[in-house]
């Protein structure tokens, strides 16, 4: 027996549109239930979802995704700095142009209020994007090596290192950083270096009177508070020429859990934890830092050390969930690849 | 049966209680915080990179277009409304400079070019090249829907967003967004049999 055309057909659709609802929602949903048409018609329609949600996505990687956050920010950085928004951000350039009449140099300076014009960042093997507006760093060049004084704030720095040959070396209120890889972020306050996270590469932290640390990709270093001097030396403001570098040093600190800010230490109790093999609470304690310093520089290394410890707890659930909150939260983190893995 | 579509996850709730609203940072970003951008880019990146794919097709432009859409973002921050999730502003925004760009037809249809030799999880041949045969139908339709259509119907169909919030994000009514989805899903439907309306 064929019953016609349901006259509640088009009520499926506006249903899925959002433009039905209370009662007439209501009473469509129990219609559809009797109805074989409606719901073939509301099957269509996810069938048509599916499809279009199946269309494929180019996979993504991760080294191209980095660079591309790299070039917006240096993009938007640039704008921020250029003369039709410069009014805006005058007391930005405004205090850099003050910082900087000191640095009298032979080389070509380039500085953030822009007494001369940045290379493109297609060309600049350098990229370099501060991550606050107060943010006080020059950056010089002299023959093959690029020098970048950080005075406050946070830089993140990537080197495309096509020239062997090439240097790039921070100088910080404390001591400076040599790069020997090719993407990390330093943070300065205070004249002093507060914290340095390397994502790609390795870099050297020489600080005055003070051993130098090798911090390799995936490590954070944070200062020893109780041990920092109260004057630290100030490194060299740029010089003309290139200032010979010590030799790589073997690594005499712990580049990570340094600190004995109470911060550092829930990080370093979590790891320790971890490290003896308790790993029921070592998740407990990962979570807890992970939810309560969600910017602070470890909070990554945690959302990955959390992942592990709930494997190693057996909790493969709650790994799985950990893990999708680590791709969620960090879309271009060095762990991905390995995190990706557990996550499916 | 459910009538209603399953949004897209815009982040489980354990994870929004953990990070900076999106509108916080957008008030950070209209204030030239640079880090802002960067955590906004974190989030969103992934959902606006997989929209513009699939409506440009071509990694090249899509980059660009990308790019462009956080840029755009950066730009006019200031204007952010402060809802919870900056994400279909984001995709509103990319959506408007795909149909600004008006370059992406030649390039959709170079993309589906390639869609045939995916592969499908089905165990049965048979369904499979059922399924193989609608993707493949799809596929050429919306290589020939207009730029208006496609962009609608991936927003809400795929991008999970509401009817409300695409008119939000495109800033046109919302019986527009309707007619327009409806327009596309009637293309689609008369394009594969199974599909067609009794």
């Amino acid at each position: 027996m064929s019953a016609g055309r349901c006259p509640r057909l088009f009520e499926v659709e506006a249903a899925r549109d959002e433009r039905l609802t209370g009662q007439s929602r209501d009473a469509l949903d129990l219609h559809v239930g009797g109805c074989p048409q409606c719901r073939a018609e509301a099957r269509t329609f996810q069938l048509l979802a599916a499809s279009l949600d199946a269309l494929p996505v180019p996979a993504t990687d991760v080294l191209k995704v980095r660079r591309e956050r790299q070039r917006l920010l240096a993009a938007f950085n640039e704008e921020l700095l250029s003369p039709p928004t410069r009014g805006r951000r005058a007391w930005m350039a405004a205090g850099i142009v003050a910082a900087g009449v000191a640095a009298t140099t032979s080389a070509v300076l380039r500085h953030r209020a822009g007494a001369a014009p940045a290379p493109s960042v297609a060309d600049d093997p350098v990229s370099i994007v501060a991550t606050a507006p107060r943010a006080a760093w020059w950056r010089t060049e002299l023959g093959a090596t690029t020098r970048v004084r950080l005075d406050e704030g946070g830089l993140d720095i990537h080197v495309e290192h096509r020239d062997r040959a090439h240097r790039l070396i921070v100088s910080v209120p404390d001591g400076e950083l040599e790069d020997v890889g090719t993407t990390f972020h330093v943070e300065v306050h205070g004249g002093h270096t507060t914290a340095v996270t390397v994502l790609e590469g390795m870099v050297v932290l020489r600080r005055a009177e003070r051993s130098a640390v090798t911090i390799a990709a995936g490590q954070s270093w944070v200062p020893e508070v109780s041990a920092e001097p109260g004057h630290l030396a100030t490194a060299d403001p740029p010089s003309h020429g290139s200032a010979p570098s010590p030799p790589l040093p073997s690594a005499s600190e712990q580049p990570r859990g340094a600190g004995t800010s109470a911060v550092s230490r829930e990080f370093r109790d979590a790891v320790d934890l971890l490290e003896a093999g308790n790993d029921a609470a070592a998740s407990n304690a990962l979570h807890a830092f992970v939810a309560h310093h969600p910017g602070d520089s470890r909070a990554q290394d945690a959302a990955y050390l959390l992942v592990l410890a709930l494997r190693r707890s057996g909790d493969e659930a709650g790994a799985r969930e950990a893990a999708r909150d680590y791709l969620l939260r960090y879309a271009a983190g060095f762990r991905r690849p390995e995190i990706e893995s557990i996550a499916r | 049966m459910a009538l209603g579509r399953q949004p897209r996850a815009l982040g489980n709730a354990a994870r929004e209680s953990l990070t900076t609203p999106d509108a916080a940072l957008m008030t950070r970003l209209a204030e030239g915080d640079l880090g802002a951008l960067g955590e906004i880019y974190d989030r969103h990146r992934d959902a606006v990179h997989r929209f513009v794919v699939r409506a440009t097709a071509k990694p090249d432009d899509a980059d660009d277009l990308v790019q462009n859409t956080f840029l755009t973002s950066a730009r006019i921050a200031s204007r952010f409304d402060g809802r919870e999730s900056c994400r279909p502003w984001l995709i509103g925004i990319a959506a408007r400079l795909l149909q600004e760009g008006a370059r992406q037809r030649g390039t959709v249809a170079r993309f589906l070019s390639r869609f045939g030799s995916r592969s499908s999880p089905s165990p049965n041949p048979e369904s499979e090249l059922e399924a193989r045969s609608a993707l493949e139908q799809v596929t050429a339709t919306i290589a020939r829907m207009t730029t208006a259509k496609r962009i609608v119907l991936l927003m809400v169909e795929v991008e999970g967003l509401s009817c409300s919030a695409v008119a939000a994000a495109l800033e046109i009514p919302i019986g527009t967004v309707w007619t327009r989805l409806h327009a596309a899903r009637r293309e689609l439907r008369a394009a594969v049999p199974e599909w067609r309306e009794p």
